[in-house]
């Protein structure tokens, strides 16, 4: 036997690349090359020659169609009917060939978006007339999908409910162009077509398809609403995030228990859907179940159930917000839990980062600057009668200090205006803290000394500096003789105009709150942001129970409070009388002094 | 027998080189068939009703378009003007002013009236300082907010924009882009249409706005651009885009969305990190990361990809700055291939280790090596007396023929789907652009593409460079 002798030489050798068939691909492409430049001018040509083709055929008919749309059986002559006759029977016989319908189909179609009214309902006419309804209808049995959507579009548009039943049955076809237009075209044609669909869809919704129908819905002439809660209970879970969609655009709120029943669903879509209408509808009954579920979830589901807590959320639930605002490892939701809680109770979480803390030195040099610049406050007769009346009052020890409180808004009224205005408003209303400032104002300059203009922070360190004066005169009690061999008398004088202002403030905030005034937040976010006028202490509003702290509680008690206030400069019973029978009580001696 | 091995060695190159390019052929021949299908499907499926009518429907989505600018000056107001003009109801222009070093930012606030606003930022929100953030006094620019940062780099910019955003999509766009009016509404359909899978991202065609007329940020008329190398790129954009990538869109296989205009899933985005600081392929490389996490967290998800003329740009017109262009994205491809390695012949990955990432390396990354040191062969096998030279001219007619025939029916295309071009003057110089550009553009290509690798490998400096703008025409 001889064993075959292996030929090293022939394996390694390499396959032989036959040139003749690389030539051959040459020239296949050459061709082809050939058969593109060719076919991109006979497409050009032909692309051109139709559009010219579709010009001409939409001149012919056009002047048919408007003349079909605009004559009057009633009014019109023998002739003119006969005409219309034989125009009848002329675009009838152009509709024999595709293409006019075609062309005439397209020019029904865009002359629907021009027209309205009665004129839109005789296009709608004509159009069934034409038999075009039925051409449309042919459509539907084509097995081209584009096709059956083309037909049911057609159908659709020309308002053509008679064929709903044919196309209705395809929302739940298995090619997805032709559902989604089956489904658009079920809601248009008929108001309850949203029910059936919502009722019998098998398929997911896409989103971009529930734009599109809430689109079409919103569109529908006297649509009434079915209740949308109904199909909360739906096994498809695009049916029961859709209808949530549905409630909260028709504010539907009567279904409460099931929509926080969703809050707790396994889907993050559906769940923040749920969260979207509690928030909208205020479902106060949902804080509960929205705290319990809170850690289960994503961000952006955390992000919406403190934003809703923030609605409508209480005093207890800060605890919570707390709790979230401590454990909480992303920053957002730290920084919505944080927000939650300024919502609820404003002022609650103040800035702590970047302040800085001046050394005594630092604050002691500053004060020796400032004690070198004269305040100066121009007082009118009226406004330092009424501080002598207040400050005799105080000297025979009407005041009782501790009934000086600062009630309502843990933060300054100037923090939630700060924002929102211009540098120069915003230095105004720096230099107003001076005068009305109190410790909620001296903390809230302490934020801004850290603020990114430079303008800001040096004034509101300033500020900050002789309000902490004014404030620590007014809580430690001035010793007046003393100030006087101390200091010079104008300095004394601006001092206590400045606690006589801080005094009235914080009574007026007291009073506003228990008599239910417009407070002086709004009177400043309403009218003064807008055009800031300078402090005039007769504007502040306060009620007459300011004179409440500077009368003894026994003389209150043993007189009444009003018979007191009567007494001292109040209303007289007879101005009390006057206004009680024709007008409103004036509350502020502003009003008595309109009055 | 030395010169039999020598030989033997030889034809096998000539079996290497012919291999490669009858799978080129074969992967050319597939994509054009299957761009031809989802052109053709896309065509249909948008060829009846209206876009415009859903887009201030309450269930719209918010989009912030993040637009990374710096040294703009000349021409920022008005492109954020064109920016601003879009047909969408809730969307937001986010201008981040890169640390420009000329007078972009204060052109900016003096145009649109800005004024800073106080914004809370999280400490650990790793992106350069940011100075300031600004938005306009006036409500008519209510849709502006401009961020004032350090310069950090375009990804860096993005970055920011995209964690300061609190829309659900962001798109990143070069602010000097022309947005067609409607773009929004094509986007926010691409990513509500799809139920099956989570759309992360959506990319769309780039067009070459050169010598084209623009009106208050309107284009009003399109013309082929006067300029040679434009003409090039126009064809060279018109392959890519509206073949290559809508066949890879169609496998889903997509690993690239342009730079130029392209939108994400924010929250997918700041899952993986956003832009990478580290590469200039960062439109590449943020792609390749998302799907990376997606799949590795098994997240059904897709890219869509918008064949609608909705983004146009100027391409340059100088051959250094188209070199430099080059360089970069071949430097970002080299980086981004490197980066994902694990993903090469990954069935894990399934169609993207074992398509989208081999044709990456194969021909985008490897070709024009190949192409280059092929040529330097050819050369020195001449010199030398031992090339085959009827193989040579076979090959490379084939390979020429095949070049002049996939161009011509790329222009084809065009011609059937958007028909921009209407004077046939326009498609014949395209047409003769196809047949010269394998000898002037190609080699332009190439030899940026082996500079970039050059330069990656042994590590030269080099950043992004810079593009000079000529400016879109005005409307006389």
């Amino acid at each position: 036997m001889k064993l075959p002798t292996l030929n090293i030489y022939s394996l390694v050798k390499a396959p032989l690349i036959h040139q003749d068939l690389i030539w051959d691909l040459t020239f296949l492409f050459g061709g082809l090359s050939v058969v593109y430049f060719s076919c991109i001018f006979y497409y050009k040509s032909k692309l051109k020659k139709h559009n010219v083709d579709k010009a001409k055929r939409k001149k012919e008919l056009t002047p048919l169609v408007s003349e079909f749309l605009f004559y009057n059986e009633k009014e019109g002559s023998l002739p003119e009917k006969n005409s219309y006759i034989n125009k009848k029977i002329e675009i009838r016989e152009l509709l024999k060939n595709h293409k006019n319908k075609a062309v005439l189909t397209e020019i029904l179609l865009d002359l629907k978006i021009d027209v309205s009214g009665e004129t839109r309902l005789v296009l709608f006419k004509l159009y069934r007339d034409l038999h075009l309804d039925e051409y449309a209808f042919e459509c539907l049995h084509s097995f081209k999908w584009v096709k059956v959507a083309r037909g049911m579009f057609q159908l659709t548009q020309m308002q053509a409910t008679e064929y709903y039943g044919f196309i209705s049955k395809f929302i739940n076809d298995r090619r997805p162009v032709v559902r989604e237009q089956a489904e658009i075209s079920t809601v248009t044609l008929l108001h309850e077509g949203i029910s059936y669909f919502l009722d019998n869809t098998k398929y997911k919704i896409s989103e971009w398809q529930q734009l599109k129908i809430l689109e079409v819905l919103t569109n529908l002439e006297n649509f009434d609403p079915p209740r949308f809660y109904k199909w909360l209970t739906s096994k498809n879970k695009y049916v029961v995030l859709f209808s949530l969609r549905l409630i909260k655009h028709y504010d539907q709120n009567d279904g409460e228990k099931s929509i926080i029943t969703l809050v707790k669903h396994k889907d993050a879509q559906i769940k923040k859907e749920a969260i979207h209408c509690i928030k909208k509808f205020n479902f106060t009954n949902s804080r509960k179940q929205l705290k319990a579920v809170f850690w289960k979830n994503k961000v952006d589901v955390k992000i919406a159930i403190l934003d809703t807590l923030a609605e409508f959320g209480f005093e207890e639930d800060i605890a919570f917000l707390e709790t979230v605002e401590n454990k909480e490892s992303n920053f957002l939701v730290k920084s919505k839990a944080i927000s939650s809680i300024n919502s609820i109770l404003p002022g609650t979480v103040v800035p702590t980062e970047n302040i800085e803390v001046l050394t005594p030195e630092e604050n002691s040099s500053i004060k020796v600057n400032i004690k070198e610049e004269t305040l100066k406050v121009d007082l009118t007769e009226e406004e330092e009668e009424i501080i002598e009346h207040i400050l005799t009052e105080r000297e025979v020890g009407i005041i009782d200090d501790n009934s000086i409180q600062t009630k309502g808004s843990k933060s300054s009224v100037f923090e939630s205006l700060f924002n929102f205005c211009d540098l120069e408003t915003k230095l105004f209303m720096i230099d107003q803290m001076v005068e009305i400032g109190s410790k909620k104002e001296a903390l809230f300059l302490q934020t801004l000394i850290d603020h990114g203009n430079k303008a800001v922070r040096k004034r509101a360190l300033q500020v900050k500096l002789q309000l902490e004066k004014s404030v620590d005169l007014l809580e430690n009690g001035i010793d007046y003789e003393q100030n006087e061999t101390t200091a010079k008398k104008e300095d004394v004088e601006v001092k206590i105009v400045e606690n006589v202002n801080v005094l009235l403030r914080d009574n007026e905030i007291q009073v506003i709150h228990n008599t239910q005034l417009k407070s002086l937040e709004f009177c400043f976010l309403k009218e003064e942001v807008v055009v800031p006028k300078p402090f005039d202490i007769l504007e502040v509003e306060f009620h007459m129970d300011t004179l409440k702290p500077f009368i003894s509680k026994e003389r209150q008690e043993t007189e009444g409070f009003n018979n007191v206030v009567e007494a001292n400069g109040g209303l007289t019973k007879d101005e009390r009388n006057f206004f009680n029978k024709y007008l409103e009580f004036p509350n502020s001696s502003k009003d008595k002094f309109n009055g | 027998m030395d010169n039999g091995v020598f030989n033997i060695i030889l034809d096998y190159i000539n079996i290497v080189f012919f291999v490669f390019t009858v799978v080129l052929f074969t992967f050319f021949t597939l994509m054009g068939y299957l761009s031809t299908r989802n052109s053709l499907h896309y065509k249909d499926k948008n060829s009846f009703g209206d876009l415009s009518k859903v887009m201030a429907s309450p269930l719209a989505p918010s989009i912030t378009i993040i637009a990374p600018a710096y040294n703009e000056e000349m021409t920022i107001v008005e492109n954020i003007r064109s920016l601003l003009s879009l047909k969408y109801v809730d969307y937001e222009v986010m201008v981040v002013n890169d640390g420009s070093k000329d007078d972009t930012m204060q052109k900016m606030i003096d145009a649109y009236d800005l004024e800073k606003i106080e914004q809370r930022i999280d400490p650990n929100w790793k992106s350069k300082p940011i100075r300031g953030i600004y938005k306009s006094k006036h409500r008519s620019f209510a849709k502006l907010t401009v961020i004032d940062k350090e310069n950090g780099g375009k990804s860096d910019a993005l970055n920011t924009g995209m964690y300061l955003s609190t829309n659900q999509y962001v798109g990143c766009i070069d602010v000097d882009c022309l947005l067609l009016p409607d773009a929004l509404l094509h986007v926010v359909k691409s990513f509500y249409q799809q139920t099956e899978k989570r759309v992360i991202a959506v990319g769309g065609v780039i067009r070459v706005a050169n010598s084209c007329v623009i009106n208050g940020g309107a284009l009003e008329q399109i013309n082929l651009p006067e300029n040679l190398l434009a003409k090039f790129q126009l064809l060279e954009y018109t392959r890519s885009f509206l073949l290559g990538r809508m066949a890879f869109g169609w496998l889903d296989s997509l690993l690239i969305i342009s730079g130029a205009f392209g939108f994400f899933d924010r929250e997918i985005a700041l899952a993986v990190g956003g832009y990478d600081t580290n590469t200039v392929g960062e439109d590449m490389e943020i792609i390749f990361r998302m799907r990376r996490y997606m799949v590795e967290n098994k997240l059904p998800h897709t890219i869509e990809y918008i064949p609608d003329p909705l983004c146009w740009t100027e391409v340059p017109e100088s051959r250094k700055i188209l070199i430099n262009q080059r360089d970069r994205w071949s430097r970002g491809n080299l980086e981004t291939l490197y980066t994902h390695k694990e993903m090469f012949f990954n069935p894990k990955y399934g169609r993207l280790g074992l398509l989208s990432y081999p044709y990456w390396f194969f021909y985008e990354w490897l070709a024009p090596l190949l192409e280059f040191f092929g040529f330097f062969s050819i050369i020195l096998f001449y010199y030398l007396g031992i090339i085959n030279l009827p193989f040579f001219i076979a090959i490379t007619s084939v390979i020429y023929m095949y070049s002049i025939m996939f161009s011509l029916y790329a222009i084809l295309w065009e011609v059937f789907s958007y028909n921009q071009y209407n004077k046939t003057t326009d498609i014949l110089k395209l047409i003769g652009c196809a047949l010269i550009e394998p000898f002037i553009f190609h080699p332009i290509v190439v030899f940026a593409a082996v500079r970039g690798n050059y330069k990656k490998l042994f590590k030269i400096k080099s950043g992004w460079g810079t593009i000079t703008r000529k400016g879109f025409a005005k409307a006389t």
